[in-house]
């Protein structure tokens, strides 16, 4: 088992790593390169002097291992545009997008397994069809323009809700107001998990119900209801689990339009900035972070995936 | 090319009579068959729109800017007059030639991606875990650098999708050749001297087919939502070339004073992916009935 998690850790390190390459490599094969951000009005002495401050004269396999070393120390660099360590900005960043995936994961995990189990023991019903519908809807619609609908109902229309930013300006901190914001957020960034999850529910239960030892279960004389939650959904949850980690790169990238659209000042609506910005630091800080915390979860679940299966041995 | 002949009759003679059992399986479906129509009828107005129908995108007329629909605007005018119906079936062309093209590049390099890991054991490891890595990412944030980064435009926003969605074709295909590469078949050819290559195009392929024309048909709704969303956030199709994801961007500052202008692009976007997502899961269906419920 230590050996098996040593190497799923390992691994991860070597994807990590396989991300910053591919960051810097990208960044560094802009035209003109990271020193794009001297604009117009510099003279050419500025711009080179600007260069050597920033190490941009030196051979690129220099540059690499420089970001690299400093990467793995935590440091980025600083911002072009507002001059602070990219690790700081992040720093206040991250809590708000945990905050509002973890909201919309969350949703999605109340609602969608529930409705995926039922949907699978009543299959073919007239329930089934509408969670069938509605999971392809939400499949379907972009995310930006739901929350354009959104907003037009609940905020322009009832007043209902607050249409962005994480807290009324000028009030006091108070739970009720941070989830009174969150609301709509956590709705259009769960539509791009919730269906997913119903849906992988539902095969993964329907799967394990087809299987000889189910209809032994019923067979043998025991209820519907033990045969499901004794013997049914204890298998069904496994492949379950592994969706849950599929799922939090796309909330993570859901965040993008999520965030720029309610206001939420989250790293979703930092990368926008920073890229309409050319704010390379930033941006290849944020690819760097997002990968570092997806790739975590992603360990997460697959070190539980061991753990929940006791059929599962590793070596 | 007469050595193989007859290992390639006896595809076809394999692929002949499932096409029709195909298409009887696929009838069954009507939320399929509605998509199929739409599509069908999209691609038309996306096609032929713009040489039977006497309309301008770009005219611009800011006297009759935000104009409710009339006979002359069927879906009234956008801020500076120009027809929403034009730059709704402009708009078209461009999201659905970005949608097929993105795919179709995600589909060449999976199967190349895939190809080379399932049939040659010693690539194997370090190809698929590029692939893991490129799964493991967050795509949208790395394609939102490299647009930064290289700019927006049809040709980078179809690059860069197609670039970061092959990884899904080329699992299938890797494990699709792992399966076949040791079938009777494929040992027959290499027996009569087809090469690796021959034997991958002619001899396995085929076999992956219908798994890879499923998960391309739902490639392109996520494409094409993908598209949207770029352009929704200014660094995808740029302005004045008309995109469904651009126009909503334009909308939302004439949310109060004209809402149709928002609900229109989204509302094709919707129907779009909807029936591309349908026809995808009928397709699967009828392509491969044991894969029903999966």
């Amino acid at each position: 088992m230590s050996g098996y998690i040593a190497r799923r850790v390992g691994h991860a390190g070597v994807v990590l790593f396989v991300v910053s390459v591919l960051t810097f490599v990208i960044v560094n094969l802009a035209p003109g390169g990271p020193a794009i951000m001297t604009t117009m009005q510099t003279t050419p002495e500025q711009r080179e002097a600007l260069r050597v401050r920033l190490g941009l004269d030196q051979p690129l396999t220099v540059q690499f291992v420089k970001w690299v070393w400093a990467v793995m120390r935590g440091d980025f660099g600083r911002s072009f545009n507002d001059g602070r360590p990219v690790m700081v900005i992040i720093g206040e960043r991250l809590p708000p997008t945990m905050l509002l995936a973890g909201a919309a994961l969350l949703c999605s995990i109340l609602i969608g397994i529930p409705a995926g189990v039922f949907s699978a023991t009543h299959r073919y019903t007239g329930y089934d069809h509408v969670v069938t519908f509605v999971s392809f809807l939400g499949v379907s619609i972009p995310a930006f323009w739901f929350a354009i609908m959104l907003i037009l109902f609940f905020s322009v229309r009832l007043h209902w809700l607050p249409s962005s930013g994480m807290a009324t300006i000028g009030a006091p901190y108070s739970p009720l107001d941070r989830a009174i914001h969150l609301l709509l957020p956590t709705m259009v960034l769960a539509t791009v998990s919730l269906p997913q999850l119903v849906r992988f529910t539902r095969s993964s239960v329907l799967d394990v119900l087809a299987k000889d030892f189910v209809r032994t279960a019923r067979a043998k004389g025991l209820r519907e209801p033990r045969v499901l939650y004794r013997h049914a959904l204890r298998n069904a949850w496994i492949p379950v689990v592994t969706i849950v980690g599929i799922l939090v790169p796309r909330l993570v990238g859901g965040s993008v339009i999520t965030e720029t659209i309610f206001g939420w000042p989250g790293m979703g609506q930092l990368a926008v900035a920073s890229a309409v910005g050319r704010d390379y630091p930033l941006v290849m800080g944020i690819t760097v972070v997002v990968a570092a915390v997806v790739i975590g979860a992603n360990l997460a679940v697959d070190l539980a995936y061991g753990w929940l299966d006791p059929r599962i041995h590793y070596e | 090319m007469s050595d193989a002949a007859p290992a390639a009759t006896s595809v076809a003679a394999w692929a002949r009579p499932a096409a029709p059992q195909a298409w009887t399986r696929f009838r069954r479906s009507v939320p399929a068959l509605l998509a199929l129509v739409f599509l069908v009828g999209i691609h038309l107005l996306a096609l032929l729109g713009p040489y039977t129908l006497p309309l301008d995108p770009y005219a611009t007329d800011p006297v009759q800017g935000l104009q409710a629909p009339s006979s002359g605007h069927l879906l009234g005018t956008d801020e500076v007059g120009r027809d929403v119906l034009a730059r709704l079936i402009y708009g078209a062309r461009v999201s659905l030639l970005v949608g097929v093209v993105s795919m179709a590049i995600a589909i060449v390099t999976g199967v190349a991606v895939g190809a080379v890991a399932g049939y040659f054991p010693r690539a194997d490891a370090w190809v698929m875990r590029v692939t893991d890595a490129m799964m493991a990412l967050p795509t949208f944030f790395l394609i939102l650098a490299v647009l930064a980064v290289i700019g927006g435009g049809p040709i980078a926003v179809m690059g860069v999708i197609g670039l970061t969605s092959w990884m899904q074709v080329a699992r299938i295909v890797r494990g699709e050749v792992l399966r076949w590469r040791v079938a009777e078949f494929v040992e027959a050819a290499r027996m009569i001297g087809a090469g690796d290559g021959r034997i991958i195009r002619h001899h396995i392929l085929p076999q992956v087919m219908p798994s890879i024309i499923v998960t391309a048909t739902l490639g392109v709704a996520f494409a094409i939502l993908t598209e949207s969303a770029l352009s929704y956030l200014g660094l995808g199709i740029q302005p004045p070339t008309p995109s469904w994801g651009n126009m909503l961007q334009n909308a939302q500052q004439y949310l109060w004073a004209a809402p149709t202008l928002a609900i229109w692009p989204g509302v094709l976007i919707l129907l779009t992916v909807l029936s591309f997502n349908f026809f995808g899961d009928g397709l699967r269906d009828a392509l491969d009935p044991t894969l029903r419920n999966v």
